[in-house]
């Protein structure tokens, strides 16, 4: 019933997306794997949703605003650094960037 | 004409609330040294969430509303997916599909330019590279992640590069005088990336047909260098159209050293940010008598057309003058504050003395007028008399000179002081100190 | 029977002592732990220190041992959602809940496994290896919450926070045969629980008898200004709720017992008939077949789960992002494709509408009864191994659970009996913030049938 094809391409997309680097295996297993859970999941077509509103929160909250004192929750620079992989001075630091904006 | 050029200009603006705009951590980043002003939510932790700044959505409304937009009373933010380092969630808190509001305009020389949207999202940190270090290294500052942004973007309204300025100018102007952001390109509160497409002229009269090309110019930091990176693109595009080029979709990079723009390396896919409503905040309902209430804050303000009539008709300035200071918010708010009691004095000529920087702007009132009073009664003292008087205060104080000499600068006060007490001292001081110091250089 | 409230007594009339009693814990754990797997932190010298010290025996959890699911960011404590990428992560803040059990005086014993990233229903997912079910040390304890379940089965302690995104407090609780509470969506505090499921995710108890979680849902629910979707609604009185005896109309749904194993399905009659039998009388309701929400379900949460773990790039904190497993890259990927230009109407939005029909039957449902019981599980505890056949594993097994997850509702396992040797779960489920009603009927329950005296053999008395 698999109407749902994956490309190569199509998967590398999301990866670039996802900024993940995966190898050709990995590709090809999601390029077959994700036409299966689609399909898997095409039954919610069955259910009628013309002029339903989408619920993207539960609660009914609306209007939520800041309540706290400034720099409340301020870090202080041992505990910003702690689980950094690099830094230096004052600064996360980086080595060669790989991606543009 | 051969061509015409379609740009639409896409802002962003820091406001300058206390705090930022998902977290309590101050607001204020400029100066800071480096990640002192962060929390797990801004420096995106694992586990924290964004709780939204009150204040910055305020300030946002009344900006639109200032830009004759709609305001949208049922609003949300958005989660926008990229990836970059400066980024710490990896997607940035925005607005998509229901911006805070939308469909306004601004005059500009009697045109038209329509404003598409006004929206509220979150500032990056700041990458750094290595220069600075002496490496090739990428740095970052997370003071600035976090800090509330309003973004504005125009329809591709804007027709040349000096309306463009001028479209810049006037928003900043509305901003600054809304006393919601200091919108200042060079300290970064105020960012500008134009979209600009070349056009065969005849074409556009005929259909009106917007191209499917646009360039947009990025890493521009002043109204000049926008005038020169929109000029520089008419001149490119139009190039390529002479030879039958279409030029391409893409964004740019400006280079202020040589005054053009360049490629950006090419990304490798199509950009696609995945827009979904932010699952950790709760929607927007804007309720009418908050609008209301903003409108009427808004009448109560004055913005720069106000002023303009203000200085022109009450303080009886010439346009000129006037508008010089309605340019200058702190200097106009500076000669309003000082000027309301200005006795006896001429309005004029008071608002010259601060333009000119004769006096400065921040004193009080008292001593304003005092110095206002000494430069504006001043005694006509020919050049002769000035040079008879300081060569006689050279002669009679060669201690105090061979001190000035050695470069102690109170001996300067002090020769200074000799020839006020000659000359009177209802004159301009600093006339007198600059020719001072030019003759005791000549005579080394 | 040793409760939160029996052991504060023991304390206060110095006939224990909580340092006897925590070094004693420890010990145990040690021992049982290479078999179990439950735990991946231990934080030993804290808690001993913490117990040694210990001078006001009136805070409400003075002295009592708490094992922690190891997505609550603990400060200063390794915390690695039982992922590799974080395993060296030492969070800098504690989470809402963490402060608030640490405030109570509350003793942190460890943290505990889970799938990697709360990303399964069997804890075999997680990087570190399988929690092993008490029951059957061939078996999984159900996931995510796996190692808090395993941990509070076997007595070590009987009291454990962990969380639930769609099944993943009940699933593992019911697979383990202890009680296991997910609150109203809101009810509790998020900040500092590591994300999966944004719009889902509920931190909750898991214990061995209602009256602990009761205590425990009680000083961790409330609002939180750290946290823009924690209800403001005022907490209920849950304790006063475990006395309160009322008799409910009951829903059960036929589509609730599709697929489910007949011995489950025996058990749960079982349940029924001493339901009935204290008052409880129950009618049948239409509700939506849970084959959809198995669906809904799995766009929802992998499109928040894609969308959760863009942060982790290595350059603040944690390992770079080729360090994730094959089944995060897998939901990774699947959430973006779900939320990308062209495909986000046909899954992302449609599922979201849905999730309107779905809260729209419950609110239906409610109209014409109090709660809802079903049985929690499809089948018991599977064995090792089982989870990898099937890429939405988590998503069959929590079929029953999803739907109220889905719409926020609150529910509760309780165990209520063994097939095989394997644990049976019963689960209750009510409209919005029905916290008190389904505690009341859990423990009319509990009180009637004594479930907390099914013990596994290595069951440790602390």
């Amino acid at each position: 019933m698999s109407k749902f094809k994956f490309g190569l391409r199509q998967v590398k997309q999301l990866a670039l997306l996802m900024n993940l680097d995966l190898t050709s295996q990995e590709l090809s297993q999601f390029a077959k794997e994700m036409p299966q859970t689609l399909s898997a999941i095409a039954n919610l077509n069955e259910l009628d949703t013309q002029n339903i509103m989408p619920t993207y929160q539960t609660t009914g909250i609306v209007n939520r605003f800041q309540d706290e004192q400034i720099n409340e929750r301020n870090l202080d620079k041992k505990a910003i650094f702690k689980n950094a992989a690099r830094t230096h001075h004052d600064y996360f630091q980086i080595k060669g960037l790989k991606y543009s904006k | 004409m051969k061509y015409k050029t379609i740009i639409g200009l896409e802002t962003h603006v820091e406001l300058a609330t206390e705090s930022k705009m998902f977290c309590g951590c101050s607001g204020n980043y400029f100066g800071q040294s480096p990640n002192s002003q962060v929390c797990p939510v801004c420096l995106g932790l694992p586990g924290a969430l964004p709780v939204p700044n009150e204040q910055a959505i305020k300030w946002t409304v009344l900006i639109g509303l200032a830009l004759n937009c709609q305001i949208n009373l049922s609003s949300y933010f958005e989660r926008k997916h990229y990836f970059y380092p400066d980024l710490p969630k990896g997607y940035q808190i925005s607005q998509y599909a229901k911006p805070l509001c939308q469909n306004g305009y601004l005059m500009v020389n009697n045109r038209k330019i329509r404003i598409n949207r006004v929206h509220l999202e979150e500032d990056t940190g700041k990458l750094l590279h290595g220069q600075q270090f002496n490496d090739k290294g990428s740095y970052i500052d997370f003071n600035r992640s976090g800090v509330p942004l309003v973004e504005i973007v125009t329809e591709p309204d804007v027709e040349s590069a000096p309306q463009a300025a001028k479209y810049l100018k006037q928003l900043q102007l509305i901003i600054q005088y809304l006393n919601v952001s200091d919108c200042d390109m060079e300290k970064g509160s105020m960012r500008c990336e134009p979209n600009i497409s070349v056009v065969n002229y005849n074409s556009w009269q005929k259909n009106q047909q917007l191209p499917d090309y646009k360039v947009e110019v990025k890493n521009i930091n002043s109204f000049r260098f926008v005038q020169q990176a929109i000029a520089f693109e008419e001149e490119r595009q139009a190039l390529l159209l002479d030879k039958n080029q279409q030029p391409k979709q893409e964004t740019r990079r400006y280079l202020e050293s040589k005054r053009q723009t360049e490629a950006m390396r090419s990304k490798e896919f199509a950009q696609d940010y995945r827009y979904f409503p932010e699952p950790d905040i709760p929607p927007l309902e804007l309720n009418p008598t908050l609008i209301q209430k903003l409108n009427k804050q808004l009448q109560t303000i004055d913005l720069p057309t106000q002023r303009l009539e203000k200085l022109m008709k009450d303080y009886g300035l010439s346009s000129e003058t006037a508008l010089v200071l309605t340019e200058n918010k702190k200097l106009g708010d500076n000669y309003l504050r000082l000027v309301k009691n200005s006795q006896d004095l001429d309005k004029t000529k008071l608002a010259n003395l601060l333009i000119n920087k004769k006096i400065a702007a921040d004193l009080n009132p008292d001593d304003f007028f005092t110095q206002a009073k000494h430069l504006l009664s001043k005694k006509n003292i020919d050049q002769a008399t000035f040079d008879q008087t300081i060569e006689k205060v050279i002669i009679d104080n060669p201690k105090a000179v061979a001190d000035y000499r050695q470069g102690k600068q109170t001996a300067l006060q002090f020769l200074l002081g000799q020839c006020l007490r000659t000359l009177g001292r209802q004159i301009e001081v600093e006339q007198l100190k600059h020719l001072l110091v030019e003759k005791l250089a000549l005579k080394k | 029977m040793t409760t939160i409230n029996r052991l504060r007594q023991s304390y206060r009339t110095k006939k224990r002592h909580p340092a006897e009693l925590i070094s004693g814990l420890f010990k145990q754990i040690k021992k049982l732990n290479p078999q179990l797997n439950a735990y991946l932190t231990l934080n030993e010298e804290l808690a001993l220190k913490q117990a040694n010290e210990l001078k006001n025996f009136d805070l409400p959890l003075a002295g009592i041992p708490i094992a922690i699911k190891d997505n609550f960011c603990t400060k200063d404590l390794r915390t690695t959602a039982s992922a590799k990428l974080l395993d060296d992560f030492v969070p800098p803040y504690d989470a809402t809940v963490i402060k608030k059990l640490k405030d109570n005086g509350a003793i942190i014993i460890g943290k505990t496994n889970m799938d990697a990233w709360a990303h399964g229903s069997s804890t075999e997912t997680s990087d570190y290896g399988p929690t092993t079910n008490p029951y059957d040390l061939n078996r999984l304890p159900g996931g995510s919450s796996g190692g808090s379940a395993a941990a509070v089965a076997s007595g070590l302690p009987p009291f454990a926070l962990g969380s639930e995104t769609a099944g993943s407090i009940r699933q593992p609780a019911a697979w383990c045969g202890v009680v296991g509470l997910k609150p109203t969506y809101g009810r509790v505090s998020r900040y500092g629980l590591i994300a999966m499921g944004s719009s889902l995710d509920c931190p909750g108890p898991l214990t061995r008898h209602v009256e602990d979680a009761a205590l425990l849902l009680g000083l961790l629910a409330g609002y939180d200004k750290y946290d823009a979707t924690s209800t403001k609604e005022p907490v209920d009185n849950y304790l006063k709720a475990l006395k309160a005896k009322r008799k409910f109309t009951l829903g059960i749904s036929d589509d609730y017992f599709e697929g489910v194993d007949s011995k489950i399905i025996n058990e749960f009659m079982k349940a029924k008939r001493i339901l009935e039998k204290l008052g409880h009388n129950f009618k049948k309701i239409k509700l939506i077949n849970p084959k959809y929400s198995i669906s809904l379900y799995t766009i929802l949460q992998r499109a928040e789960v894609s969308s959760n773990l863009c942060r982790y790039d290595g350059v603040r904190f944690g390992k770079p992002r080729s360090s994730f497993s094959q089944q995060a890259k897998r939901r990774m990927m699947l959430g973006a494709f779900t939320l990308s230009v062209g495909y986000y109407d046909a899954y992302y939005l449609k599922a979201q509408k849905i999730r309107t029909l779905i809260i729209n039957n419950f609110k239906e449902a409610f109209k014409q009864v109090d709660l809802i019981v079903a049985p929690t599980t499809p089948v018991t505890a599977l064995k090792l191994g089982e989870s990898e056949t099937n890429p939405m594993f988590g998503e069959v097994m929590d079929q029953l659970i999803e739907a109220s997850s889905i719409a926020g509702l609150p529910g509760i396992n309780l165990p209520i009996g063994l097939q095989q040797g394997l644990p049976v779960g019963l689960q209750i489920f009510g409209p919005h913030l029905s916290e008190t009603e389904i505690i009341d009927l859990a423990k009319q329950y509990e009180d009637e049938t004594a479930f907390y005296q099914i013990k596994p053999s290595d069951f440790y008395e602390i």
